[in-house]
């Protein structure tokens, strides 16, 4: 079996690359699936279209969802994982740029169990994003075991 | 019959009375004198008292006189017929005449007695002119009554004129119209104001009704309330209305009626009131219009604001999410590429990325210092009281904790309360107390005071320093964004604190200054209007 991972939803390839470089680092950038906009981490998820094959494969420990994606958006996402009961417990971590308090009141309001401010300072950003990866693949006990 | 009367005139055998005077001159002379005087006195008096009862028609029991007339005269008589008889043997005439004398004497002794108290009865001539006096005098003083009478009546009659000439001056030249309707609706009696109002003529006006002159949308409302009047439900009624004037014009008067009734309570005539409110009412069609208008550019205005609001909104959305990210690409690669090719790169490369780190950090702030403005304007106020002594005593404590190897002496007053949005004034005071914090850095015994002060009757918050100050020359730009009065190597900073604070302040209603000399520190002072107690009412 594939050993568990998180799916990180980002849009933005420097900010992808700058979370791989610091998982990296904790040697966790093994264990990160990757997908870019909002739809395919739907499909991921719900193992449909390109990501059809993966059906029956285990979930991810957890989603770090970028709020600002292009086609669906960081909420509509979360909306329709809370809305499957497939996905409805599943840890999302909304990771975001965005420090809007109405992002965040309206974030945890549909169910994300955490709420990252990514650091615009690269040495804060590193150590925040390694610890992000740190807890959700080995600390937290995930719903699904 | 006839010897009776043959006995009287039958004198027979008898001798004339002179014999039995035997014909002494003398006697029988003074017989005659005598008798002859008592008889003429005797018939002279019946004549004055037969005069006398014609003369006085009033006398009281006129017949009496007559008969004392009667009586006298016969006795007059029986003296005659004794002259005659002195000559004459005719006694047997004597006789009926002293017979016939005899009859009405006893007559006239009888009825003289019983009409006696009568007779008293009637007035004394005393108590006629004593009666006679107090008529005179009742006559006086029913004459001077009458005389008193007319003069007051004469008053009367001027006071009812001026009277009813300062009622027609006052129905006349009142400064409304004034009218007497019928209860038909016919003008009785109008004023030169009135005709004024209505521009018609006294005389057209009297010949038409005020139905006549109404205008038709407003005739159904006054014959609802004369009705409710004639019925007695109301006693007077107040509204306004239009009149179509003689020339087609409409005039806004209002009316104000009531009803006088006759002494049988019969509706008698209306009186109203007619004040010409033409322009009252255009001054507040005017008003109206104003206020709609002012509305609608209060709407346009608003609905621009709000989409004003609604793109800072965005654009303050797109700095947040959209400008952090290439910030943070370019400091992090820049570390990166030192962590990774540090060894490598020769010192002034390393420099360079020094500088790289700074300017993005730099940048980063300044994105968040923005950030920070934008949301002070945007969110909602939630306004509550609070105390401001231990919120400034905990921004101080954050201070100390931040930089412990500072030494600054902070006196903030005891029992500060404020009124308005604690996150918001939390921030304002962060700011103002952290440039009190930053600016007393090279001051010895650097000092911060949180206190308040009355000036002009308000009550401003003060936050001062003894620390660098600044010239009051620039004083202007301290509250503009990225204004600063000190170089980045004097004391670092971004310029966005005061702009942050003056849009709070500024949006609580209340005002803040500065006052200041280079070297002698600052004083930052804020007022809020104290809306507590009124807000309080209100809800």
């Amino acid at each position: 079996m594939r050993p568990r991972v998180l799916l990180l939803v980002e849009d933005n390839p420097q900010d992808e690359k700058l979370t791989l470089r610091a998982l990296q680092k904790v040697n966790c950038a093994n264990h990160v699936d990757i997908v870019r906009d909002g739809q395919q981490a739907i499909d991921y998820l719900f193992r449909q279209g390109e990501f059809a094959s993966m059906a029956g494969g285990r979930m991810p420990a957890a989603v770090l969802l970028d709020l600002s994606l292009p086609r669906l958006s960081g909420l509509d996402v979360l909306t329709r994982l809370r809305n499957d009961p497939r996905t409805r417990l599943l840890p999302v971590v909304i990771l975001t740029s965005s420090d809007e308090e109405r992002d965040r009141l309206k974030g945890y309001e549909i169910g994300a169990n955490s709420f990252v401010r990514k650091p615009v300072d690269f040495g804060e950003f590193a150590e925040t994003v390694a610890r992000l990866g740190l807890y959700w693949l080995a600390t937290n006990e995930p719903p699904g075991g | 019959m006839a010897n009776a009367i043959s006995w009287i005139f039958d004198s027979g055998d008898l001798a004339p009375h002179g014999m039995c005077l035997l014909w002494r001159p003398d006697l029988l002379w003074s017989f005659v004198v005598a008798d002859s005087l008592i008889a003429a006195a005797y018939f002279s008096i019946p004549a004055a008292l037969v005069v006398l009862a014609r003369k006085r028609k009033d006398l009281a029991f006129p017949w009496v006189f007559l008969l004392f007339g009667a009586f006298i005269l016969l006795c007059g008589t029986t003296h005659l017929t004794d002259v005659l008889t002195l000559w004459v043997p005719a006694y047997g005439v004597t006789v009926a005449i002293r017979a016939v004398t005899a009859a009405v004497s006893v007559a006239t002794a009888v009825i003289l007695w019983p009409l006696m108290p009568k007779i008293l009865a009637l007035p004394s001539l005393a108590q006629l002119q004593r009666l006679n006096e107090e008529l005179r005098h009742e006559v006086l003083k029913r004459a001077r009554a009458e005389t008193a009478l007319r003069d007051l009546n004469a008053e009367l009659e001027q006071r009812v004129v001026k009277r009813t000439a300062e009622l027609e001056a006052t129905f006349e030249q009142a400064a409304v119209g004034i009218a007497h309707v019928g209860p038909d609706g016919k003008w009785l009696r109008v004023n030169s104001k009135l005709c004024d109002i209505i521009g018609y003529d006294r005389d057209e006006l009297l010949s038409i009704t005020f139905q006549d002159i109404t205008h038709p949308d407003d005739l159904k409302t006054d014959l609802d309330q004369v009705r409710r009047m004639l019925a007695g439900e109301i006693k007077t009624y107040s509204l306004a209305k239009r009149f179509v004037r003689r020339n087609g014009s409409l005039v806004w008067i209002n009316l104000t009626v009531s009803l006088v009734r006759d002494a049988r309570g019969h509706p008698d005539y209306f009186i109203s009131v007619i004040e010409d409110i033409q322009k009252r009412v255009e001054a507040e069609q005017e008003v109206a219009r104003l206020n709609a208008d002012l509305e609608r550019r209060v709407r346009e205005r608003t609905a621009e604001l709000e989409t004003a609001n609604g793109e800072l909104d965005s654009f303050a959305y797109a700095v947040s999410h959209d400008l952090r990210a290439p910030v943070r690409a370019m400091s992090s690669f820049a570390q990166a590429l030192e962590e990774d090719f540090g060894t490598v790169l020769p010192s002034g490369a390393r420099e360079f990325i020094t500088e790289i780190v700074t300017a993005s950090r730099r940048m980063g702030e300044l994105i968040e210092g923005l950030l920070v403005l934008s949301r002070c304007t945007r969110a909602e106020l939630q306004k509550e009281r609070f105390d401001l002594t231990e919120m400034a005593r905990g921004i101080f404590r954050e201070f100390t904790a931040t930089n412990p190897s500072r030494d600054v002496e902070c006196q903030i007053q005891a029992g500060l309360t404020a009124y308005g949005d604690p996150r918001m004034l939390s921030a304002v005071m962060h700011n103002l107390m952290e440039n009190a914090w930053k600016y007393t850095a090279r001051t010895e015994q650097a000092i911060i005071r949180v206190h308040a002060e009355t000036k002009d009757d308000r009550l401003f918050y003060c936050v001062s320093d003894n620390g660098a100050g600044f010239d009051m020359a620039f004083s202007q730009k301290l509250f503009q964004p990225f204004q600063r009065l000190h170089r980045q190597d004097e004391f670092p900073g971004i310029g966005i604190g005061l702009a942050t604070a003056q849009r709070v302040i500024l949006r609580h209603g209340g005002k803040i200054e500065a006052s200041s000399s280079p070297g002698s520190g600052a004083t930052f002072r804020f007022m809020l209007p104290d809306t507590d107690s009124l807000e309080k009412e209100v809800s």
